[in-house]
């Protein structure tokens, strides 16, 4: 009984003291592409300016096509408070100055992780970014240097 | 000629790019809208603060709260239609000189990519004069209600129809665009219009990790019936009416424009400048403006403050014909010119300004703002100020509280 207790204890220790240092699982989004992808490594600034449309990345010949997710998902702020240190509204606005110049659209946004991971194994020229509960074997994590 | 050439050559591409369809989900059609929902009061009774030179009226003198200085409605549809090929069309409503809303085209043109880094346009477009030019009414997408008056208002003439190319390129860590036009355009306002030709302009754009720098130098000739007209009088007077006239007429000479910006958004902070110089050896003279503006992020809300200064850096008054010399009608006819004269002269824009602002993101693509700017004009400025009453002083001191709603959809 009072083993049970301590154990009990113990972990409710372990866990609020590992709380202060990990943020939990809605701070994990991975930048995947699929496995049979060339790309293995991409510069912050290249990931950056290739979801910005500041760049067109052409990696062995092949154009990569970011694909994003809807707006008000927790994985998409994540994101891109993460990789460009923008809240969505500053991305939203930063779509506001493309779209009315006539320089773009954003990229593609589809409605969550499971649909970017089902778009990935089908077109290897796509590069998206998950809840990292979605990674699987047929996806390679895009290491950000 | 230019544009009617730039018009067909817009019309061609489309029409012959139906045969190239290729990729599945092209040709794809994107509608898009921005706007703002507007108020303005001004403690100036005596005359019209407006944000275009050229609208018939604004807050002060015709409206305690005007609603119609920042207010607009703009749509836009955009169409892929092949890899290479795409086209947008945006038209705006917003007061115009003759005190409508009618709508206008901003910008109407066809876009051919050659690579993802090089592409050309034919068509309506927005001159890159200043960092925000393009953009500059979609007040969503900057920070401000209005962009600082005092670079802004610089050139009044803003789109142009004719051809652009846009270069992309990464060096390092930084991305770079540069952008290149020539057209030309034309502005009306109550009595007439202004037209602007043979205009040509290059700018240049560089992203390096949370700085942007920006430069960007053009020319245009600027010619207006009206002022052609009042010079016609002048060269009347013999030589020194002549010499008047070749000094200060418009038709015929160059205005250049150069101006150099700076920004720096590490996401919870932003900082950005202007400096701008426009230049003409004519009645519109030399003026120089710059701002700087400094914002700050808590969540969902951006305060910001800035500073502005414009002036005139040439004179700014002309003793003109010697009325003297002149017998009767003709001695009242030169000084009622000498005053006209003066009058334009002594119309640019020169004041020194402070804004503070603060932004609320309150729902995604909504922001409400509201501002507090205090302009202090120069002696002797009206610091673009329009409806201008007998008892209206120049060189004062307004102040202004703007509250505004703007969304894109």
């Amino acid at each position: 009984m009072f083993k049970r207790f301590i154990a009990f204890a113990t972990s409710l220790l372990l866990a609020s003291g590992l709380s202060l240092f990990y943020h939990p699982a809605s701070a994990e989004v991975l930048v995947v592409v699929s496995a049979e992808a060339p790309v293995t490594r991409l510069t912050l600034s290249d990931l950056r300016d290739v979801y910005l449309g500041r760049r067109t990345l052409i990696v062995n010949g092949v154009e990569v096509v970011p694909l994003d997710l809807t707006e008000g998902t927790a994985a998409r702020s994540e994101f891109y408070t993460h990789y460009t240190g923008q809240t969505p509204a500053q991305i939203k606005a930063h779509w506001a100055r493309q779209i009315f110049t006539g320089r773009g659209q954003p990229p593609q946004a589809l409605t969550n992780s499971l649909a970017v991971v089902e778009r990935l194994v089908s077109d290897a020229k796509s590069l998206g970014y998950i809840d990292s509960s979605f990674l699987d074997e047929r996806l390679r994590v895009v290491t950000i240097e | 000629m230019v544009r009617q050439a730039t018009w067909l050559c817009a019309i061609l591409i489309v029409t012959q790019s139906g045969a190239l369809l290729a990729d599945s989900g092209l040709p794809n059609l994107e509608f898009n809208g921005f706007g703002t929902l507007g108020v303005v009061r001004s403690d100036e009774r005596n005359a019209d603060f407006v944000a275009a030179p050229f609208v018939s009226e604004g807050a002060g003198y015709s409206h305690d709260w005007s609603a119609e200085v920042d207010s607009r409605l703009g749509l836009q549809a955009t169409l892929r239609m092949t890899p290479q090929i795409s086209s947008v069309v945006q038209v705006i409503s917003e007061k115009r000189h003759d005190g409508s809303f009618a709508p206008d085209i901003e910008w109407a043109n066809v876009q051919y990519d050659f690579t993802p880094n090089l592409s050309f346009r034919v068509g309506r477009m927005v001159q890159s004069s200043f960092m925000s030019s393009e953009h500059r009414k979609v007040n969503y997408a900057t920070p401000w209600i209005r962009p600082p008056q005092e670079v802004y208002r610089l050139l009044p003439v803003a789109n142009f129809d004719g051809v652009d190319v846009r270069y992309r390129y990464p060096v390092g860590k930084t991305s770079n665009e540069l952008q290149m036009n020539f057209g030309g355009g034309s502005v009306d306002y109550s009595t007439g219009s202004i037209d602007a030709s043979d205009s040509w302009g290059v700018s240049h754009r560089t992203h390096w990790g949370d700085a942007t720098l920006f430069a960007s130098y053009g020319e245009l000739k600027v010619s207006a019936d009206e002022l052609s007209q009042f010079f016609d009088v002048y060269r009347l007077f013999g030589l020194p009416g002549e010499q008047l006239a070749s000094r200060y007429e418009v038709d015929g000479k160059r205005t250049s424009l150069l101006s150099l910006g700076v920004g720096y958004d590490p996401g919870s902070w932003f900082v950005m400048g202007e400096w701008a110089r426009s230049s003409s050896p004519s009645l519109l003279g030399d003026s120089e403006g710059a701002y700087m503006t400094f914002g700050y992020r808590i969540a969902e809300w951006t305060p910001y403050v800035g500073v502005a200064r414009a002036k005139v850096t040439s004179n700014t008054s002309e003793s003109g014909l010697n009325a003297a010399l002149y017998p009767s009608p003709f001695a009242e006819g030169a000084q009622l010119l000498n005053g006209i004269l003066n009058e334009l002269l002594s119309s640019g824009m020169q004041q020194e300004s402070i804004t503070v602002g603060a932004r609320w993101d309150f729902r995604p693509g909504m922001a409400l703002t509201a501002q507090y700017d205090h302009i202090d004009m120069r002696s002797g400025s009206s610091g673009g100020l329009i409806n201008q009453q007998p008892e209206f002083t120049p060189g004062e001191r307004i102040n202004l509280f703007s509250l505004a709603l703007d969304f894109v959809f």
